[in-house]
């Protein structure tokens, strides 16, 4: 082999020669325009950035031609019969030749830097200090395999040369339509991202150009060609699927960075935890924003611990409350040049997957919510657990329109202030095909639902806000809006200017739709939002009848005003009662540690005329979840959760959770389990138990 | 080093490219020690049997063995024991002949610097020229001289010979092939020379169209394919033994070939009162009544 090394070495020596002919070829060009062009600092900068360009293209060229050449020269001259007639292995003679040309071209590379340095150097050492010298680094590096790739394939060098300067581009264009169609980005960045799927053909085209040089010999055409793409795709596919698999494995482990866990109900009784992955917030040194990059999102079975779904840089999931379907937000890189990352919750696509059939519905972004349309999501306004339809054929997100400007995160709400007010619901069909836009009015405040789903079988249907506090239906199949109730303004609650929008929660049948509204301006209590005027209302969906109120009662000083927070509203399974947890304030006082504040849980059936309120004598809202099929609450009050039945009589609390906060419940499933996360320092979930609200029996889910 | 006493042997060697055959079922023997010529007319696969034997080309059926060892299993070792010169094969023009002499002696084990240097300079060829700058014919030379620097054991020469001058000829012969027949190790030769070759070789293949349609020790060869001629009356009718080919008839002679010539066969017309005489055929003629199919392989 070093013989080999030896001859190709004293080969190409002429491509040394070129490139010390370059090395000083353009420094005299440099030095002559400098003296005879040159007239003001401007046109020197332009002269040093040509001459830079000039050096980065004869970086490419030397490097091409050393790998063009090599074997294709062989060809060209008709010596390859007797270099092959050596007595060598094809090995041997293969990788004699190749370390050949990778050193050559080596210090081709390093005698034009060198020089590049010396003669230009403000235009050139630029790249060393940004990430530009990672990409040229890159595209030398394919650029070399890929023309030695084509010299063992081609007959010539010049046409090894060519397809190079086809190929490297088509390959970059091709690894960008891999990670777009497939999600394929480990790093979120477009250009990392895509060149490291190129470097990992890089093996494969090793493999190819071997296998052809020693399987091919001096046969010509079509069979040389087939042992080069058939052995160039297996490497491929080897080094591919040795990166994928572990990845998928992974993605189990990456769970060790679970920020958030969805809950859901599947129809075969078992429930899917959304795992939604998140990097802990970060600020931007840059720019002083908060950003967030979503690592993964998965669908799981906790019953059968089944992973339906698996997807790398999603920033958002959702599954229906039926769990057939699931959405996902992704970060995957659009077939433009700019970055993927995402900020302030801008997505890239859209993905909607059937989690029956386990396929994948949907993807693409719809016009209006690209980067130049007409909306832009708010993730924070965008509910996660309505976002999609009960039989999850719409999608609903919350959007605003693009030229308005203020925006911030809600950890950076200030006491006093709201989250910034949504404006529309953008409906989306889960093919994709339809669309409809929703204007939506309501008082921003954290966790109220400005929308909510008709849940009546066959129908889809939402209900929003109307600008005049009117409850308004609308029809996504027929395309048309009504308005159901005319909203508290009759009703003499609230000013008109001032009009507080809370919650809207149909019925399991869909009759009746369930409200709570309050007035404006709140206010933060002990972590919580305090509103002013609390009232329920009970609203026929037919239009027909009256709507029933209930207003918060006077709690404390009569002439204080009422402040109340409340928090989710339920109705039981058979749609008899409604049930509402609110905690009443006296003193909307920031300083008072103990204030005045009692939580009533609240039970309406329906026919009757009032509710059913039952003060559960402790401070501080309750965050209920109701068990779908066992009737029964998982109540959070007074730093302790309660269990209460349908009669909101308490029931023995199972063990496991009298020691547990408020916060690692993520929710209760239908099978009658809480799933509780435990969190580590950074609030990242490092494990998942379930507990039996009735038996208290505890299943380990995760790790 | 050989395989029963045959440099190389060979089982129903087939080549074939796409449709075509370039080699069909081929079974030879060389001899080791022995001057082996496989002649045969353009295209007729010399050089593709050459490239298989050095695994430049893979076979698509059968077996070859050269020095002992499979062309597919041991392709190393077996160039290492072979010398190759090919009269048409292009070299790296840009080396000197010290170059091109410096990567053959990189390559194989074990190198003599004497000889080819001699040869060489006996050639009147510098060691500092390029090889653009030689004639076809010095090239050639430069690579005989460099071919047997390791002191191969069998010595492939396809078309070697084409295009040197008698005085060249010469000194390859006495300074090279007969050193290596001396020595007793192999020379395989192709070409199309016949004259050159008959003087030469003595073991002779025939190949056409791909096949080989003979395969003698060449003296064997021309002792048993005779030309008869038998001299008779105007009007008399000689019918030739079975087996005879070509035969060509005249008023007062008849001519045709055998090819298991034996003195019985020309005793039998003097006892019918017929003159006949055995006229000896030059490889040449043998050839081309092969080429022509008219002797088949009665005669190997």
């Amino acid at each position: 082999m070093g013989a080999i090394f030896l001859k190709e070495w004293r080969q190409k020596n002429l491509l040394f020669l070129f490139s010390v002919l370059m090395t000083g070829f353009l420094p005299m060009l440099y030095l002559f325009l400098t003296l005879t062009v040159v007239e003001n600092w401007q046109d020197q900068r332009t002269l040093d950035d040509c001459v830079g360009l000039g050096y980065l293209i004869a970086l490419f060229l030397v490097v091409l031609l050393s790998g063009a050449g090599a074997i294709a020269g062989e060809r060209e001259t008709g010596t390859l019969p007797a270099l092959l007639a050596l007595p060598l292995s094809r090995l041997e003679i293969w990788l004699g030749k190749l370390l050949a040309s990778l050193a050559m071209a080596a210090l081709g590379v390093l005698a034009l830097l060198t020089t590049a340095l010396l003669v230009v150097p403000q235009s050139i050492s630029g790249i060393f200090w940004s990430t530009i010298w990672r990409d040229l680094s890159v595209l030398l590096t394919i650029g070399f395999f890929l023309s030695f790739f084509w010299s063992t394939v081609l007959d010539r060098p010049i046409s090894a040369l060519l397809a190079t300067a086809v190929s490297e581009p088509a390959l970059y264009m091709a690894a960008v339509v891999f990670m777009y169609l497939f999600g394929a980005s480990l790093y979120g960045d477009v250009m990392w991202d895509t060149f490291l799927w190129m470097l990992a053909m890089l093996p494969g085209m090793v493999l190819g150009s071997y296998m052809t040089f020693s399987r091919s010999g001096l046969v010509r055409g079509r069979r040389r060609w087939l042992i080069a793409l058939a052995w160039t795709a297996a490497g491929t596919l080897v080094v591919g699927a040795a990166i994928v698999l572990p990845l998928r494995w992974s993605a189990r482990y990456q769970r060790s960075n679970i920020a958030n866990l969805w809950v859901a109900a599947l129809p075969s009784g078992g429930q899917a935890v959304v795992i939604g992955t998140e990097a802990a917030p970060v600020r931007s040194p840059k720019s002083n924003e908060i950003e967030y990059r979503s690592e993964h999102a998965v669908v799981e079975d906790l019953a059968t611990g089944r992973e339906l779904l698996v997807r790398r840089d999603a920033i958002w999931a959702a599954v229906s409350r039926d769990g057939s379907t699931a959405v996902l937000l992704t970060g995957s890189p659009t077939l433009t040049w700019r970055s993927s990352r995402i900020r302030e919750g801008t997505p890239s696509g859209i993905e909607v997957w059937d989690l029956t059939h386990e396929k994948r519905i949907y993807r693409g972004l719809p016009r209006q919510l690209w980067k130049t349309g007409t909306y832009r999501l708010d993730l924070w306004g965008t509910q996660l657990g309505e976002a999609l339809s009960p039989d999850g054929e719409w999608l609903a997100l919350a959007v605003s329109r693009r030229n308005w400007e203020s925006r911030t995160s809600p950890q950076a709400i200030p006491k006093t202030g709201f989250p910034p007010q949504r404006e529309a619901l953008f409906l989306l069909r889960r093919d994709g095909r339809v669309s409809r836009e929703v204007a939506v009015y309501g008082l921003p405040r954290i966790g109220a639902l400005p929308y909510a789903w008709d849940p009546t079988p066959g129908r889809h249907a939402i209900y929003t806000w109307g600008q005049n506090g009117e409850l308004l239906r609308h029809d996504l199949d027929a395309g048309a809006s009504e308005v159901v109730w005319e909203g508290p303004l009759r009703h003499g609650v609230g000013k008109e200017e001032r009009l507080g929008f809370g919650w809207i929660l149909p019925s399991p049948d869909g009759r009746v739709i369930g409200v709570t509204l309050c007035s404006s301006k709140g206010n933060v209590i002990h972590g919580q939002y305090f509103f002013p005027d609390l009232a329920v209302f009970l609203v026929p969906a037919d239009s027909s009848g009256k709507a029933v109120a209930w207003r918060a009662p006077e709690h404390g000083d009569p002439s204080a005003p009422r402040w109340a927070a409340s928090s989710n509203l339920a109705w039981s399974p058979d749609g008899s009662a409604f049930y509402l947890i609110a905690s009443l304030q006296t003193e909307p006082s920031g300083a008072k540690k103990e204030a005045q504040c009692d939580t009533y849980a609240l039970r309406w059936r329906r026919g009757e005329t009032s509710p059913r309120v039952r003060n559960l004598g402790v401070p501080n809202g309750g965050f209920p979840h109701v068990v779908l099929e066992s009737h029964l609450f998982l109540v959070w009050v007074r730093d302790a959760w309660q269990v209460l039945d349908d009669q909101l009589r308490l029931q023995p609390l199972p063990p496991r959770l009298r020691a547990i906060d408020k916060s690692y419940i993520e929710g209760v499933d239908a099978l009658g389990r809480a799933i509780i996360a435990g969190r580590n320092k950074d609030g990242k979930v490092k494990h998942v138990e379930a507990v039996d609200l009735r038996t208290g029996k505890v299943t380990t889910v995760f790790p | 080093m050989g395989d029963n006493g045959y440099a190389i042997t060979t089982e129903n060697l087939t080549m074939r490219f796409g449709r075509k055959y370039a080699l069909r079922e081929i079974n030879a023997r060389v001899p080791t020690g022995s001057i082996y010529g496989l002649l045969g007319p353009n295209g007729a696969g010399k050089t593709t049997f050459v490239r298989v034997l050095l695994n430049l080309i893979i076979p698509s059926r059968g077996t070859a063995v050269v020095l002992g060892y499979d062309v597919r299993r041991k392709p190393v070792e077996i160039r290492k024991g072979v010398g190759h010169v090919a009269a048409l094969q292009p070299l790296w023009e840009w080396m000197t002949v010290r170059e091109f002499a410096g990567l053959m002696k990189g390559c194989y084990p074990r190198w003599e610097e004497e000889p080819v240097r001699k040869i060489i300079a006996d050639m009147g060829i510098g060691m500092k020229d390029k090889l653009e700058h030689l004639s076809r014919g010095q090239r050639a030379l430069v690579s005989l001289a460099v071919a047997i620097g390791h002191r191969p054991d069998l010595l492939l020469l396809d078309e070697a010979l084409t295009g040197l001058d008698p005085i060249a000829r010469r000194e390859v012969l006495r300074n090279i092939i007969d050193v290596m027949h001396e020595e007793g190790r192999t020379v395989f030769i192709t070409g199309q020379d016949l004259p050159d070759m008959e003087r030469i070789i003595d073991y002779v293949g025939f190949v056409v169209g791909g096949r080989l349609i003979a395969e003698s020790p060449l003296d064997d060869l021309k002792a048993r394919v005779k030309r008869i001629r038998v001299e008779h009356p105007p009007d008399a009718r000689v019918e030739p033994p079975a087996g005879a080919r070509n035969i060509s008839r005249g008023p007062r002679e008849t001519e045709f070939t055998v090819q298991d010539y034996s003195p019985a066969m020309l005793e039998a017309f003097a006892a019918r009162g017929l003159r006949a005489e055995a006229l000896s055929l030059g490889l040449e003629d043998i050839f081309i009544d092969l080429a022509q199919g008219r002797l088949g392989a009665e005669a190997k």
